[in-house]
């Protein structure tokens, strides 16, 4: 029990945003967690860490209703597994996204979202001459409650419907993959294929709770969770997820 | 309020765990299957072998917390196998494998083949009677017998410039001849594998064949050895330390010709005397021969990263065969490898 409340703990996050009214904010934020992966290219342990992503993003929203953010994320940390005792693995986890919403009552808004992301994993101990990766462009819905269930609490939930997926080789050979950026670039897009959210679901949802707030402060707890499981065919089975804190900083532009 | 958001919060936290799944297969025992390849099947207790410590082995490579990388593990006493068991897949008895190093030793012996059918006149034939254009002075008179031993003292470092070999170089052979001597040749110790590719580009160039090619005609297909593959460089040398791939039972086969000093199902592959003197003690400090390492007295074994060995133990008639996840740190997931083996040995009763 004590381990759940450490998590739960964990899952909160402090976010301060300075203005209620402003049409347009830039925030730069800084959040830690917890992630789990479970790659069975390599050998389907669950391999568990910490993670660390610095966030970049621009939120807009007009007197219609429509709202436009873009976040960039980049994530770093290291995992392990329950048998390894030394040497974490490491990984990288850049990704832009957008997403268009409009506002359909009070609580409700709905629109979709485009995003780019990758990771790019190192398992020193388990195999030191290749590298593992998910990448994906993804294309979905987005749903946004605000003040449900409770006041001052919003809920944002989205998933793709399309995505363009490019997964670790199920075969591997003595090449040893370069950490040159281009070779990783062009390792990283290799067999890439379109795909739909019955072989690639990747979810995400945030919970949001403002604990105080003023005419330039607001300090929010927010709880983020990414699920992403991969069944693309003639890949290996990939899941992974994510539970972060964070400490955002806000600027009201207009 | 705050309750409602902790359960919220905790909901969160609990589905965010992903579920373990079993990485090895259930214990199946390690009875050998009759597959018609050629191998002669028995048992333990025919060939005189502790059935309870072998059991025991075969128990703790199945176990899931244990040995996390370790794939399969073969006996074979008095020339039959006697067990054989793959704890990752089933496949893995059909699918090639990567040796990584263990390349090293069937290299080693396609070197031997090359001698005794006179292509090449010994192991102290130097680099410069081969490669002149590539070498001069001291790393010139770099013998054979030192590349296999590594004893040449070519400074080539695996950690790094195996990479720079295979990803960026064009000539293979010319890249692993270019590095600056460590010691006078014959002196030392610097295992790399730069040796090794000299060596298959000195085959290559004696016979008029690849390593592969030769490998094909002198070992593979009088071994009945057909599943298997070859890595090779882009200058078309076939790679002389790594690279190659068979299966658990085709690396067993391997082991039963050299335990039988060279002869399988009664046809001599390489001689005797290369095979002496290539598991005997050739390097001046190290326990190792030509590109075998060496157990003091009572055997030597092939050895690649990761855990693949073909371990031959010739006082107890005993061939071991191990592969494991090639890619993967044996230092920390089968430390005690070399120790299991010899666990196996002492349990083998002559």
């Amino acid at each position: 029990m004590k381990k759940l409340i450490a998590i739960a703990f964990f899952c909160g996050s402090i976010v301060t945003t300075n203005g209620q009214d402003r049409q347009s904010n830039l925030s730069l934020g800084f959040n830690f967690g917890r992630i789990q992966i479970q790659e069975t290219a390599l050998n389907g342990l669950i391999h568990q860490g910490s993670i660390i992503i610095v966030n970049l993003s621009y939120d807009n929203q007009s007197q219609s209703g429509l709202s436009h953010s873009i976040e960039l994320n980049f994530g770093t940390g290291s995992i392990r597994s329950d048998i390894e005792e030394s040497k974490n693995s490491t990984f990288s986890n850049p990704q832009l996204r957008y997403s268009l919403t409009k506002s359909i009552s009070p609580s409700i808004s709905v629109g979709g979202y485009l995003s780019g992301e990758y990771l790019v994993i190192n398992f020193e101990n388990w195999d030191d001459s290749h590298k593992y990766w998910v990448t994906s462009y993804q294309l979905g819905p987005v749903l946004k409650l605000n003040n449900v269930p409770l006041n001052d609490f919003s809920i944002e939930f989205s998933f793709p419907i399309l995505a363009f997926v490019s997964r670790s080789r199920n075969e591997i050979t003595n090449k040893v993959d370069s950490g040159t950026f281009s070779d990783i670039w062009g390792l990283i897009h290799s067999n890439a294929t379109t795909t739909s959210f019955i072989k690639y679901q990747s979810l995400y949802l945030q919970l949001r709770y403002t604990l105080f707030n003023s005419e330039r402060i607001n300090l929010d707890i927010r709880s983020k969770f990414k699920y992403v499981h991969s069944l693309i065919p003639g890949t290996k089975e990939f899941t992974s997820s994510i539970i972060l804190i964070g400490l955002l900083f806000s600027y009201g532009i207009n | 309020m705050k309750t409602k958001i902790i359960t919220m919060f905790l909901f969160l936290a609990v589905s965010g765990c992903l579920q373990e799944m079993d990485i090895k297969l259930p214990n199946s025992g390690y009875s050998p299957k009759n597959t018609g390849d050629g191998l002669v099947l028995s048992t333990p207790e025919l060939e005189n072998i502790n059935v309870t410590i072998l059991g025991k082995v075969y128990s703790d490579f199945y176990d899931q917390n244990k040995y996390p990388t370790i794939r399969s593990l073969l006996v074979l006493k008095n020339g039959k196998l006697i067990s054989e068991a793959y704890f990752k897949d089933e496949h893995d008895m059909t699918k090639p494998h990567a040796l990584q190093s263990a390349t090293k030793s069937i290299t080693s012996i396609l070197l031997g083949i090359a001698i005794d059918n006179g292509f090449i006149s010994s192991a102290q034939a130097t680099v410069k009677d081969f490669f002149p254009e590539y070498v001069n002075g001291e790393k010139g008179s770099i013998t054979i017998a030192q590349l296999l031993s590594m004893s040449a003292g070519i400074n080539f470092n695996d950690e790094t410039d195996t990479e720079e070999m295979i990803n960026q170089r064009a000539n293979s052979i010319k890249y692993a001849l270019s590095f600056n001597l460590k010691f006078t040749p014959g002196t030392g110790w610097l295992y790399c594998d730069g040796n090794n590719q000299v060596v298959s580009g000195i085959i290559a160039k004696a016979t008029g064949m690849t390593l592969e090619d030769f490998g094909k005609k002198y070992l593979f297909d009088p071994l009945s050895i057909t599943n298997y593959r070859w890595e090779k460089h882009r200058d078309n040398t076939t790679y002389g330390a790594v690279g190659l791939w068979l299966t658990p039972r085709e690396m067993a086969k391997i082991g039963l010709m050299v335990l039988d000093k060279g002869v399988y199902n009664n046809q001599r592959i390489v001689s005797e005397e290369w095979l002496s003197i290539s598991t005997s003690k050739q390097n001046p400090v190290k326990e190792y021969g030509f590109n075998w390492a060496l157990f003091l007295n009572y055997g030597f074994y092939a050895s690649g990263h990761g855990g693949q060995k073909i371990y031959v133990f010739p006082q107890n008639n005993l061939v071991i065969v191990t592969t494991a996840d090639s890619f993967s740190d044996n230092g920390i997931f089968l430390k005690d490898i070399e120790n299991i083996a010899n666990i196996i040995r002492e349990a083998s009763v002559n």
